[in-house]
């Protein structure tokens, strides 16, 4: 995820997109994000970055799925809105485990 | 000739197992997503086009490329909508035209991480959110399938890097 922006400029991009995300209510099991900018294909991205936390054991398709709904459903509504305040970026979201060897 | 909805089955069948799927399962879940929604989409350009033999709108179907899908999708989602777009999309394109936008811009992303990041994690939430969203994609380009912005939608996706072309 090279950029070559002035660092200034990046810090303000990121900021922006952490108060947009930062205005809802986000899932239960979401312990947090980082915005990361970025590029996909070569345009410019910018990434909001979800922290999930571990399931309580194996983890059964009704918990996989309930996690997955509550995330499709901010991730459109969030997605859109740092559509809106980024002309030339389009924004990307990824869910990744708090702990990793977690799965 | 194998259709549309047996990627996104397919996509649902992976990511449904139990015990939850391997990374390998996962990556596999997704990029199958992708190509449901993507065929989805071939598949009712292809028909837009010919009511021929499956070799005519198999054709038609290798016509679509990614990018320019990615590019049409993008538009339609920022609802921008300059000459000559203007004149085939309404002013305020449907929830379902822009749901199915982002999703395509949302699952090649997820594609490319799945089929060729093997730096980070899939992880199952994003796994199922992903095959989620195809599906949810797929219904609502069902729901609006014939109208005149989903077919302007599809000569978008397969001639518009012609439309600034003269002579």
């Amino acid at each position: 995820m090279n950029d070559v922006r002035p660092p200034v400029r990046a810090a303000q991009e990121i900021a922006r997109a952490r108060e947009i995300v930062a205005r809802h209510e986000l899932p239960d099991f979401i312990t947090g994000f980082e915005i990361e900018l970025g590029e996909m294909e070569g345009e410019p991205a910018l990434y909001v970055v979800y922290s999930a936390a571990p399931f309580d054991g194996a983890p059964g398709q009704d918990e996989i799925l309930r996690r997955a709904e509550a995330y499709g459903q901010i991730d459109h509504v969030i997605l859109t809105e740092l559509l809106h305040a980024f002309e030339d970026r389009l924004p990307y979201s990824k869910i990744v485990r708090a702990d990793p060897s977690a799965g | 000739m194998i259709k549309a909805h047996e990627f996104l089955d397919e996509a649902e069948r992976l990511a449904g197992t139990a015990p939850p799927p391997s990374e390998a399962a996962r990556r596999r879940a997704v990029s199958t997503a992708y190509y449901g929604l993507f065929h989805t989409l071939t598949e009712a350009g292809a028909a837009l086009l010919t009511c021929g033999p499956d070799a005519q709108r198999a054709q038609i179907s290798r016509s679509f490329n990614h990018a320019l899908l990615r590019t049409v999708s993008e538009r339609v989602w920022r609802e921008r909508f300059d000459p000559p777009w203007d004149r085939l999309f309404p002013a305020k394109p449907s929830d379902e035209i822009r749901l199915v936008a982002s999703t395509v811009i949302e699952l090649q992303a997820a594609r490319i991480a799945s089929d060729y990041d093997l730096s980070e994690t899939i992880s199952l939430e994003f796994m199922s959110g992903r095959v989620l969203s195809a599906r949810r994609a797929a219904l609502a380009f069902a729901a609006i399938a014939g109208t005149d912005e989903a077919r302007a939608f599809l000569l978008a996706a397969l001639l518009s890097d012609r439309w600034g072309r003269r002579g």
